[in-house]
């Protein structure tokens, strides 16, 4: 009997596999990175700003040299987080929260937005709610992830007051 | 036994080979696999949890931190309106009408998915700095310098073959109307000129 034809089927078989596994694990390797990443230079739920995007910019692909960026990297399997920033006037402005596999689990921005402040508490679980009352409640799909504020430069005449507005955003572990 | 082992081996490194090759391929190719709409694409279901594994792994590795499309529309091309492929060799002009979005902007980037050095350290045109003409259209030149009107510099020095560079329309805040029609909207033309 002719072994080979086995074989073929086994390697595609296999090959199959591996292609799924690869393309289903790929998102979370690149946002844990991306993760692992902020938690060196910063730590967890500690907020950084990223200089203005440049060619020489490669923390993250495709930035927009429009946007000045500040990310957050969190962890709340244990502890929720409070997230809070100033909302600039007449430009651009949101917070949005990316789970371990890319998706956007959560974005508000400047017009949703009433007061001259956002805050909202990041939390793993309903059951972390419990005495943490007081700004909005978002409850991430995965324990580990990243916040990211974007600011537009709407002028070039605007960018000091930009970027000193968004260098008030924190993270602050709870 | 050892021609055993060595089918066994060979099965492996077939798999390992056709495994991770295919995966690889799919995951560069590109956003915009799920809609088309001229020279750009897009997948409306980039950063929803409705998005594919594919779609997922495309943005893993082209669009990380993606907003979704009722917040922003990203558009992508690496063609031109006929098909062929952009290089930073080559002049392009596009051509676009007011869009439907509180705020867009084109911003070039190289193969590697990095903004591309050029002498002027510019690297896209917005809605709020573009010169536009008496109907509120606008004109974009793509090529080597960045000359012409609303120039952007592709960053080729004159010298090789050029590299692959790409495109992407954001479309911050668009309305409802433009996201929920991404197939029809009226995006800029892309126009090749000529090539050095």
């Amino acid at each position: 009997m002719k072994a080979w034809p086995y074989l073929l089927a086994a390697t595609l078989i296999l090959g199959g596999i591996l292609h799924i596994v690869t393309v289903l694990a790929f998102p979370s390797f690149v946002m844990d990175r991306l993760v692992s990443g902020v938690e060196e230079q910063v730590g967890l739920g500690v907020v950084a700003h990223a200089p203005r995007a440049t060619d020489e910019s490669r923390t993250v692909v495709r930035p927009s040299p429009d946007l000045i960026y500040t990310i957050c990297a969190f962890d709340v399997s244990e502890q929720a987080l409070r997230i809070s920033a100033p909302v600039p006037k007449d430009t651009y402005f949101s917070l949005s929260m990316f789970a371990d596999n890319t998706d956007n689990f959560f974005v508000v921005n400047d017009r949703q937005l009433p007061k001259e402040t956002v805050e909202v508490i990041l939390v793993k679980n309903e059951d972390q709610v419990e005495g943490l009352g007081g700004a909005p409640i978002v409850v991430a799909p995965s324990a580990r992830g990243v916040i990211l504020f974007r600011t537009l430069i709407q002028s070039e005449d605007r960018f000091e007051e930009l970027n000193a507005n968004r260098l008030e955003a924190t993270c602050e572990v709870m | 036994m050892v021609s055993g082992l060595l089918k066994i081996l060979g099965v492996i490194v077939g798999a390992l080979i056709i495994g991770l090759v295919s995966a690889w391929w799919a995951i560069n190719s590109g956003l915009g696999s799920a809609l088309q709409n001229g020279a750009w694409s897009t997948d409306p279901a980039i950063g929803s949890e409705t998005a594919s594994p594919y779609a997922r792994a495309a943005v893993a590795r082209a669009g990380l931190l993606a907003l979704n499309k009722s917040e922003t529309v990203y558009f992508t091309a690496v063609r031109d309106d006929t098909g062929e492929a952009l290089s930073t060799k080559c002049s392009y002009r596009l051509n676009g009408k007011p869009l439907a979005t509180r705020w867009w902007s084109i911003t070039v980037y190289g193969a590697d998915h990095y903004l591309i050095p050029n002498e002027a350290n510019r690297y896209s045109q917005a809605m709020n700095t573009v010169t536009r003409d008496a109907e509120n259209g606008f004109t974009i030149s793509v090529n080597p310098g960045g000359s012409g009107a609303n120039g952007i510099p592709t960053g080729f020095d004159g010298t090789g073959e050029g590299t692959p560079f790409s495109l992407t329309l954001r479309l911050y805040n668009p309305d409802e109307e433009t996201y929920s029609n991404l197939e029809s909207l009226s995006l800029p033309t892309i126009v090749k000129e000529t090539c050095s």
